[in-house]
């Protein structure tokens, strides 16, 4: 069953009760909440992922739910639960959406150690995956967005979860998160890009989130070996370049975004040195959205 | 200088091999290339060591250090209050205010009152920190706190112009945190907390193939755990903010109590009903509150401050005991004198601590 | 004939360490300190000349091992840059002094 087939009523109410156990990828995440920008969300953008049965198992059992506060009424807030325990402080209720992208976030990077999970985006094109490891600010997420919107495949636009053993990269497609003029911009690029209504004022600024396409939901289960690494670059006034990066220096930059690098030590490092062994390696500085889709284009015929 | 990198900490790539470097015979090429060593991913540590780092670096999360990694070996107060070795010139006898100064309401009381639990009761062992790092990658990385790096554009999602609110270092494990909790709110300070940062890695999964959920007996970890597992170092997002970061409540004024007889001015000396010890403690037992009654004004233990006292005292004899680099001896009385002066620190320009803070920073010092 | 003044080196055991090298540079990670290097060509062969000696070695062993034309008369330059890169090893945790 896909959530879409629930009718909203019935989404509701599973929603409101027993939860509903979302699949994205090799994760079950058991959701429950009452707040309507949830079930808004989750009916928006989560439409075509596989729902599992009542009484499942989930890896997950995540909520929003309002504090047991009269911060519950007045100028509402929402929390994220986790287990039943609310580690956050709560946040506006109009984030309730963003806040369970946030905190689903979370529980894979901090419990997901089956995997070497990178800070990156996550794509597949010709059967090989291309990760974009990047700070914050760094224009990957609006390059991961522009991407997918012209035909790469999502695996991940925050969360490269590496395969220990095969060394391939796991799908782990969900919406897109997408801050500030990244919106405006992804709007003007893909103009059939399904987008949240944005929400302000949050810890990133202005949030919103864009649909991950049909077909990167439906392959989740089709694994890819890391073929590019590539730092990406936002500069406004930069001329769009792809250069060579040393593999030396692409491995240390891959295990400065590993969540978990240290805790896998020796299998870590094993782990990033086989696949940067596998890879070409580049920077990667661009303004224009077009251009950097062209370079990728380009690239991906190189595999 | 090679890099050195905490790991993301967000400082640039090294610089690159220069492209132009002449194909050398061998042994220059070997001999006249970069730099020996380019870069240095310095771990997280996942058990024990704690990096040592000044309240300015805490706050701010950057922990790109060049060189090596100082660590942190401080004790918590209840070692202090069990140590018969305390660094000199300081003695568990030592008055408060002969060190951090006049102040009425710890006139009675010596470094070892301070530290005593307030209810002078036999102290609990102290909640230690097995694993302590502070480390910004969840934080930053999912919550798009891009560096303001000079020179440094970032992409259209990154938000301009304002500095990002900071908050001390909350890679805490989570009953070390609850400890911190309960101690300030024992002093009335709001945000009723429960739960603290998953630091500890809880369990180390077996390679499982996509598809396949976490297997049940992890989730069976998971299970009525408040916020469990997580890599060592992964502080709480900041877009959920801690818990008990709320605003500090003033303490409520205690009624004067009548009082029998001649006092001395500060009352330190009234009535019997607290047995004043004046024997000290043998190594191995319980110590006792030596301090006088205090005057009812000043009834320590209920207020926020007597919990950034406690751990005062103990940040400064780990100081004075050179067991905090990054926290010498001046910083705390400086820590201590700010806040008891203005009711916050602030450990860098527009960053206001309240006690909750502080304490959170000074037990971060603190890892076993 | 060895000179008693002249410090001898010897590298983290070799099961602490692991190295893979990438176009003349070297990745290593060393499991006694966790912290993960990247080194220039120079210093990832000092490495693996000291990971692979049997015992210690002093500055001109190393630098002889790195290229057996240079003679002792010839290897100052090559001496002074194996110093350098030992300095550094000692500094991260990947080499030390032996004590005699």
């Amino acid at each position: 069953m896909i959530l879409r087939e629930l009718s909203r009523q019935t989404l509701r109410s599973c929603l409101a009760n027993g939860g509903v156990r979302l699949r994205t990828g090799p994760i079950v995440t058991c959701i429950r909440s009452r707040c309507d920008e949830v079930l808004n969300g989750l009916a928006l953008l989560y439409a075509d992922y596989p729902v599992e049965d009542e009484g499942s198992f989930a890896d997950f059992h995540a909520a929003i739910a309002p504090p047991r506060s009269v911060r519950r009424w007045l100028r509402p807030q929402i929390s994220f639960e986790f287990d039943g325990a609310s580690p956050f402080f709560p946040l506006p209720a109009d984030q309730a959406f963003a806040a369970l992208e946030w905190g689903l976030n979370w529980c894979v990077s901090f419990h997901c150690h089956q995997y070497l999970i990178v800070h990156a985006a996550c794509l597949e094109r010709t059967g090989c995956a291309l990760l974009l490891p990047g700070e914050p600010g760094s224009g990957k997420s609006t390059l991961c967005a522009g991407l997918v919107s012209r035909g790469w495949r999502l695996l991940s636009d925050e969360l490269a979860l590496l395969d220990f053993a095969t060394g391939e990269a796991v799908p782990l497609p969900r919406p897109i998160s997408l801050k500030n003029a990244a919106i405006d911009v992804i709007r003007a690029f893909a103009h059939d890009a399904v987008l949240s209504t944005p929400v302000h004022d949050t810890s990133k600024g202005s949030v919103a989130h864009m649909r991950a396409p049909l077909e990167s939901v439906h392959r989740a289960g089709e694994l890819a070996r890391p073929r590019w690494i590539v730092l990406p670059k936002y500069r406004s006034d930069a001329t769009t370049s792809l250069n060579p990066l040393s593999r030396g220096r692409a491995f240390m930059e891959l295990a400065d975004h590993a969540f978990n690098y240290d805790l896998h030590g020796r299998r870590g490092f094993d782990l990033l040195a086989d696949i940067v062994s596998g890879c070409h390696c580049h920077t990667f500085e661009y303004s224009a959205l077009d251009e950097a889709v062209t370079v990728f284009d380009t690239l991906s015929a190189t595999a | 200088m090679p890099e050195v990198k905490e790991r993301r900490s967000g400082s640039p790539v090294g610089p690159p091999v220069n492209p132009r470097a002449p194909a050398a015979p061998a042994r220059r090429r070997l001999l006249h290339g970069a730099a020996p060593v380019l870069m240095t991913l310095v771990s997280r540590p996942v058990l024990g060591a704690v990096q040592c780092v000044t309240p300015s670096v805490f706050c701010s999360g950057n922990l790109s250090v060049a060189g090596d990694v100082v660590v942190c070996q401080g004790k918590t107060p209840g070692q202090w209050i069990a140590d018969p070795s305390w660094p000199p010139p300081f003695t568990p006898d030592t008055p408060f205010n002969t060190v951090f100064g006049p102040n009425p309401q710890y006139a009675c009381d010596t470094l070892l009152d301070v530290l005593l639990p307030s209810d002078n009761s036999a102290p609990s062992a102290d909640t230690p920190a097995p694993v302590r790092t502070h480390h910004r990658t969840l934080r930053d990385m999912l919550l798009g706190k891009a560096q303001d790096k000079a020179g440094t554009s970032r992409g259209p999602e990154a938000r301009g112009g304002q500095p990002a609110p900071r908050t001390p270092g909350s890679a805490l494990p989570s009953n070390q945190l609850a400890g911190v909790q309960s101690e300030v709110n024992a002093g009335g300070v709001s945000g009723a907390g429960t739960v603290g940062d998953p630091t500890i890695p809880r369990f180390q999964s077996a390679p499982r193939t996509a598809g396949s959920g976490v297997t049940s007996n992890q989730l069976a970890g998971l299970r009525g755990q408040p916020s469990s597992g997580g890599v060592s170092g992964h502080p709480l997002p900041s877009w959920f903010k801690r818990k008990g970061q709320g605003q500090e409540t003033p303490p409520t004024p205690q009624p004067a109590a009548p009082v029998p007889g001649p006092v001395d001015p500060l009352g330190c000396n009234n009535n019997s009903e607290t047995p004043a010890s004046t024997e000290p403690s043998s190594p191995g037992t319980t110590p006792t509150a030596r301090g006088r009654r205090r005057h009812p004004w000043f009834s320590r233990g209920s207020r926020p401050q007597d919990a950034v006292a406690r751990h005062i005292v103990s940040a400064l004899l780990n100081a004075q005991a050179g067991l905090t680099p990054g926290l010498p001896v001046g910083t705390v009385k400086g820590m201590w004198s700010e806040y008891v002066t203005k009711g916050y620190f602030e450990p860098t320009a527009g960053v206001q601590w309240n006690a909750q803070d502080i304490v959170t920073y000074l037990v971060s010092t603190q890892p076993v | 004939m060895q000179s008693l003044s002249v410090p001898r080196w010897r590298s983290v055991p070799r099961d602490a360490v692991a190295l893979r090298e990438f176009d003349g540079e070297f990745v290593v990670r060393n499991e006694s300190t966790g912290n993960s290097h990247l080194l220039g060509l120079l210093a990832g062969r000092v490495l693996v000349v000291l990971l692979d000696a049997r015992g210690s070695l002093d500055a001109a062993e190393i630098a002889s091992h790195l290229d057996t034309t240079v003679s002792p008369v010839e290897t100052g330059e090559a001496y002074d840059a194996v110093e350098e890169v030992l300095a550094e090893f000692c500094r991260l945790g990947l080499a030390d002094i032996e004590s005699t």
